[in-house]
Order: C-alpha cells, then structure tokens, then sequence
C-alpha cells in the first residue's frame, strides 16, 4: 500500500467529461428500458486514439498506453514532444506541423498548468497566420477533452499537450488509479 | 420551502417583470452582455499586440461579399421519377458495410503527389525512427534530401519529436495492462520510480 503512495493519481476523462449521451425519447430521459443510451467516445475503437487521464508525468490513452512527458498525439498515432515545457512552446517547436501534407485542420495546445493563455497566444500568432494553421490554446485540464472530441469528429487534429504541474482528481480517480495496479479488495 | 426562501431572498425579482422584460427586447438595437473579466483582458491586450489585424477584422472583405451576392438557389420543377427497375444484369450493390479506416485516420496523398518541401506523417514517423535507431547515417542531411524538404526544418523536427519506447514492469505484466511508453532517449529514473521492490533484481542492465 504504502509503495503506492507516491504514485501519480490520474485525473481521469473517460467517465466524466468525453461522453455523449443520446436519448431515445427526449422528453422523458429515463423511461424505462433501453430508451436512455451512454455513449462513451473513448472506449469506440474506430473513433480512434483518444486521452483517458492525466498526471503529473504525463498521459493515458484509451489503448492502455501510458505516456511520458509531453507528447503530440494525431488521430491514430502519437509523438513524444521533447520541450521542457510552456516557455519552449514557439515555431521552432512546432515545426512538424509546418510540412504536413494533408494540411492540420486544427492544433489544440494543452499549456499544462498555465491559464493565461496570452502569452503563448501571442508568441505563435504569426505562425498561425503565415502557415493558417488554426490553433486553440487552452490549459491541459479542457485540452485533453477538446482534442478528444474533435477527433471524434474525425477532424485532421493534432493534440500538443504539456502535462500539468498540479491535478484535481476526486476519490473516484484515486481507487481507479489504483485498480489498476493491484487488486484493493485484498489485502496484502 | 425553497420557493419561500427565494421569496424572502428576492422580494422584487418578480416585480413589474414583463414591463421590465419589455423595455429591454423592445431597444432598437441590443446591449450586448458585459464580457467575462479574463475575456475583456485578452481582447484588450490581443487590440494592443495586434492593432492592424483588428482593423482588418472590422472592416469588410468586398469579394468575399461580392462572391455571396452571386450567390443565388434556383428551383425549376422536377417531375417524380419513378423508381429504376431493378436490372438482373447490372444488380445494385448489397454491401452496405462502412469503408476501412484509415491508418492514420486521414486519407494520404499518393507518393507522387506530395508537393515539394511537405512531407507525410508516415514518412515523418518513418524518418523520426530511423533516426533514432541510427543517427550517423540517417541525418538532418540525408532525410532532407531523400524527402525533399528543408534542412532546418528537419533538424528542428529531429530534435523536438521523438518516438517512444515501451516500458513494461514485470510484476505488472499479469495482474494489469499497465504499459508505458517514454521518448525513446532513456532515462534511468524511469525505471527506479515504477518502485525495485516490484522489479527483482535487474535481469538485463540495458533494459532501461
């Protein structure tokens, strides 16, 4: 138990924040039986790669793949990212993005930590317009899910995301943390 | 009992509420909603940092304009076409299953139709890895040349974009699907943190 302690929790997306719930009836959301569906993007396969959690060390996806350090992920593929962090965000960094053919519908720009998203806004407004080249820059925390959902879509997106420094995860993501280390229901 | 808090909480919210309401949808020309703090504070510095792309913004694009004036849907009536009879010889197809998806979930233009000085992403993963497995033969140089683009780019593209080794702790591998994946330069710590009482002892030094 104790060995786990200093384990990183991941906050997770999968249960809380990427899902579409559709309806059969609309008015009356739970009446009865197999009228009200959950639909959970990251767990359809064909929708492609998707982030299930975060930490402080870095990312889960919904292959069961945990990543460390910042990463560029792609509708089915996944980079690692060598900066150190928010600061090294510039053109030079983001240079890949400039020879890819098809072209990026759209880049979403996890800063990790930092809210204040002018700066960095600042720094890459010129890249943005010579290369047009969209970019949504927000903080890790709404980056994962907005890249998720994007790529639901099946946009041409790319997720360039930071881990962040600081997570607010609930009980829930602690005990699924754990789960999936070692059995909680024996002890040992 | 909530509805009465409220009411002790909000004597006059109710109060002369459809004139009110009135007097607000009936202005010529609506208020907009004050903007969120955070909100107010970006676009005042976005005006400052960038004053000529906001003229820009503000005035407007005469051929985009033009292009939407002529712009026009036309009806002529169609009369019902009955539906074709089904030829034996020539049958409709059946197979109404979804196409394959695409490996890296876009469609990739063909070899010869990349243009010059862009490349594809499974020629980048391609070269990113070759690399990485043989840095003195496969440099900035010599993938500059066989993919046909510029050699800062492509230096700038070795140095920030790197593929991942896997990293599978043993005593995991048949209780969890725990998996990780770390840039492929290692890092000694990476293993020493998945916790040594876990691991055993070290059965093959260059595993790390």
């Amino acid at each position: 138990m104790n060995l786990l302690a200093n384990r990183p929790v991941f906050r997770c997306l999968g249960n809380l924040l990427s899902r579409a719930i559709s309806t059969g009836a609309p008015l009356k959301a739970l009446d009865g039986e197999g009228k009200t569906t959950v639909h959970i993007l990251n767990k359809d396969e064909d929708l492609g790669l998707m982030v299930d959690g975060y930490s402080q060390v870095g990312f889960r996806l919904n292959n069961n793949l945990t990543i460390l350090g910042p990463m560029v992920i792609f509708q089915r593929s996944v980079l690692a990212w060598n900066i150190s962090g928010v600061t090294e965000v510039n053109e030079d960094s983001l240079s890949l993005f400039k020879v890819l053919e098809p072209k990026l519908d759209i880049i979403v720009i996890g800063t990790g930590d930092c809210a204040d998203t002018h700066l960095v806004y600042k720094n890459l407004m010129d890249f943005s317009r010579k290369y047009k080249i969209n970019l949504e820059i927000l903080p890790t925390e709404s980056a994962c899910p907005t890249f998720n959902f994007l790529n639901a879509e099946g946009r041409n997106v790319v997720g360039a995301l930071i881990p962040p420094g600081t997570v607010r995860y609930t009980a829930d993501d602690e005990l699924t943390s754990k789960m999936r280390y070692q059995n909680v229901l024996v002890d040992d | 009992m909530g509805r009465a808090i409220s009411k002790i909480k909000h004597p006059f919210r109710d109060f002369n509420v459809e004139s009110r309401a009135q007097k607000v949808i009936s202005q010529p020309t609506p208020k907009p909603a004050p903007k969120h703090l955070k909100d107010a504070l970006d676009l005042k510095r976005m005006k400052e940092a960038f004053p000529e792309v906001f003229e820009e913004s503000l005035k407007k694009n005469e051929t985009l304009d033009k292009h939407l004036k002529d712009v026009f849907v036309t009806r002529t009536d169609v009369p019902f076409q009955p539906q074709q009879p089904i030829n034996p010889s020539r049958p409709l197809p059946q197979d109404k299953s979804q196409p394959e998806q695409f490996l890296f979930g876009h469609k990739e233009p063909d070899d010869d139709k990349i243009p010059l000085g862009k490349t594809t992403l499974r020629n980048t993963l391609k070269f990113i890895s070759q690399h990485q497995k043989d840095p003195t033969k496969y440099d900035a140089d010599f993938i500059a040349k066989e993919h046909k683009l510029p050699k800062e780019i492509v230096e700038k593209i070795l140095l920030y974009y790197r593929v991942f080794e896997m990293y599978v702790p043993e005593y995991a591998e048949h209780t969890t699907k725990a998996k990780f994946a770390g840039p492929s330069v290692p890092k000694k710590f990476v293993l020493k943190d998945v916790g040594r009482k876990y691991l055993g002892p070290p059965k093959h030094k260059d595993n790390t």
